[in-house]
């Protein structure tokens, strides 16, 4: 049974190539192809996978997935604080972490559809009332609360069931 | 399995999920604070949901408060692009003269969601009124009437969907034009307005002839002058609301109004030679990337085009 020193050594240089087509950036192929060997062995039977080349790209296009999803919000979040120069941006030293936060609330809630999305991001962020976002939104409070609801549902489960 | 992870019955979740929405809401009452508490207390799996939804929170309270509209704005932003770009994908609609130009090395520009109502070049802005959303172009100036249902386009361009009760009424220099339930794009072209409906029917009363109105039903366009009601024939050459996803669509348009068009989100000149005016241009441009749309009309056709000094645009024979 090969272990994961042969794994790598069989694989690691295909996945580079093939991450490498996908995110058309070496030193990002490089990491996500670490990252995925990672992912590999925390998983209790990769030892018996039986296509690992299959198994290893399943992991790394979701970690290619969720990369681009970070340069979106990365990018975006230069864009604001360039196009808005009142933003407030938090200290350097807490910039990732931001980003980070920014990201995993992207991650959850970008499937909803874009009112839903409005909606409970006004409530969380802005701590905006139930009413207040349904004039802003132009739609009933009966509207907003379901909005809500889908959406704390859509978080619960990004958390507790995958 | 940890206590972390255990799975609650569903309708333990369905309760908080409806318990949290109630505590959200701004208008909570003691008498239901005092339910919830009681609910919170009743069962141990009651409050592991409770706090599972707490922490749910959690996520957005870790930004300071000071930050939290960055942040909205951040993904406001981070949102209206993906749905662009899928948008993008969707058009799948060009014809097979025409060409798919995007470099997709750079997004369209943010649309603003404030309520401020005039655009700079280039610019685009979202204004919400009455159950309609009304797209502000660039270069556009737009006054809204004090009883919240008329609205004035001083300049530029429109597009709105709206679906009210009571119509709205969108009036400029040239005449009036009010709808219900419709889809539209609104442009001062400065001698004359044009309206095209996309959905629904917009009803146009001439400045110079208010009864005498016309019926634009979806898919029909015209222009109004001071003395005149035309057929503008706009969908057979261009997608009036392309703008709206950062793109302009011409099918068989000359290349001198193809390059009108373009500068329009652009503070620069552009002059086209008389030779090559008259080319017919059919495809997909930025209108976010003025630079990256004319190489691509310079790939695409027998011309050459020459910057000076970043504001002055010359299109030639190649």
């Amino acid at each position: 049974m090969p272990d994961v020193a042969d794994l790598y050594r069989s694989h690691h240089s295909w996945l580079v190539a093939w991450l490498l087509g996908r995110v058309r950036c070496r030193e990002s192929a490089a990491d996500l192809a670490q990252d995925t060997f990672v992912r590999l062995i925390g998983r209790p039977d990769y030892l018996q996978v039986n296509n690992p080349r299959a198994y290893l790209a399943t992991i790394a296009r979701g970690l290619a997935v969720d990369l681009a999803r970070r340069h979106a919000v990365e990018q975006a979040y230069l864009d604001v604080l360039s196009q808005f120069p009142a933003s407030v941006a938090p200290p350097e030293e807490e910039r990732l972490d931001f980003l980070q936060c920014l990201s995993r609330i992207d991650r959850v809630l970008h499937e909803l559809p874009p009112r839903t999305r409005r909606a409970f991001v006004l409530s969380r962020l802005e701590g905006r009332t139930h009413r207040e976002i349904a004039t802003t939104l132009q739609v009933s409070i009966s509207t907003i609360e379901k909005d809500i609801a889908k959406a704390l549902r859509c978080c619960y489960h990004a958390r507790h069931r995958d | 399995m940890s206590e972390q992870d255990k799975e609650l019955p569903e309708h333990v979740i369905d309760e908080a999920i409806a318990w949290m929405v109630r505590s959200q809401s701004g208008e909570m009452t003691e008498e239901e604070q005092k339910s919830l508490t009681a609910w919170r207390l009743a069962d141990a799996q009651h409050e592991t949901a409770w706090q599972r939804f707490v922490a749910i929170g959690d996520e957005f309270s870790s930004i300071s408060p000071d930050q939290r509209e960055t942040a909205r704005k951040t993904l406001d932003l981070t949102w209206d692009r993906r749905n662009r770009r899928d948008t993008l994908k969707s058009l799948a609609w060009i014809g097979a003269g025409g060409t798919l130009l995007w470099s997709g090395t750079k997004l369209p520009a943010v649309p603003r969601l404030v309520a401020d109502h005039a655009t700079p070049v280039g610019g685009q802005e979202v204004v919400l009124l009455n159950g309609a959303e009304i797209r502000l172009n660039t270069d556009t100036i737009l006054d809204i009437g004090s009883d919240s249902r008329s609205v004035q386009l001083r300049r530029g361009e429109l597009n709105v969907a709206m679906s009210t009760s009571d119509p709205l009424v969108f009036g400029t220099k040239h005449g009036r034009f009010s709808a219900r339930d419709a889809r539209f794009v609104l442009r001062d072209l400065g001698a004359a307005t044009r309206i095209a409906s996309i959905e629904g029917t917009v009803t146009l009363a001439p400045r110079y002839e208010p009864t005498s109105e016309t019926e634009v039903t979806a898919g029909s366009s015209f222009t109004v002058s001071s003395d005149e009601v035309a057929d503008a024939r706009l969908f057979e050459r261009m997608d009036p609301a392309a703008w709206t996803q950062g793109l302009l669509v011409v099918r068989r348009m000359q290349l001198e109004e193809v390059a009108a068009e373009l500068s329009r989100y652009d503070a620069g000149l552009i002059r086209v030679a008389s030779s090559v005016a008259m080319l017919e241009v059919s495809g997909v441009y930025r209108v976010d990337a003025i630079a990256e749309s004319f190489a691509a009309l310079e790939a695409q056709l027998p011309i050459r085009i020459e910057h000076y000094t970043g504001m002055l645009t010359i299109i030639r024979p190649a």
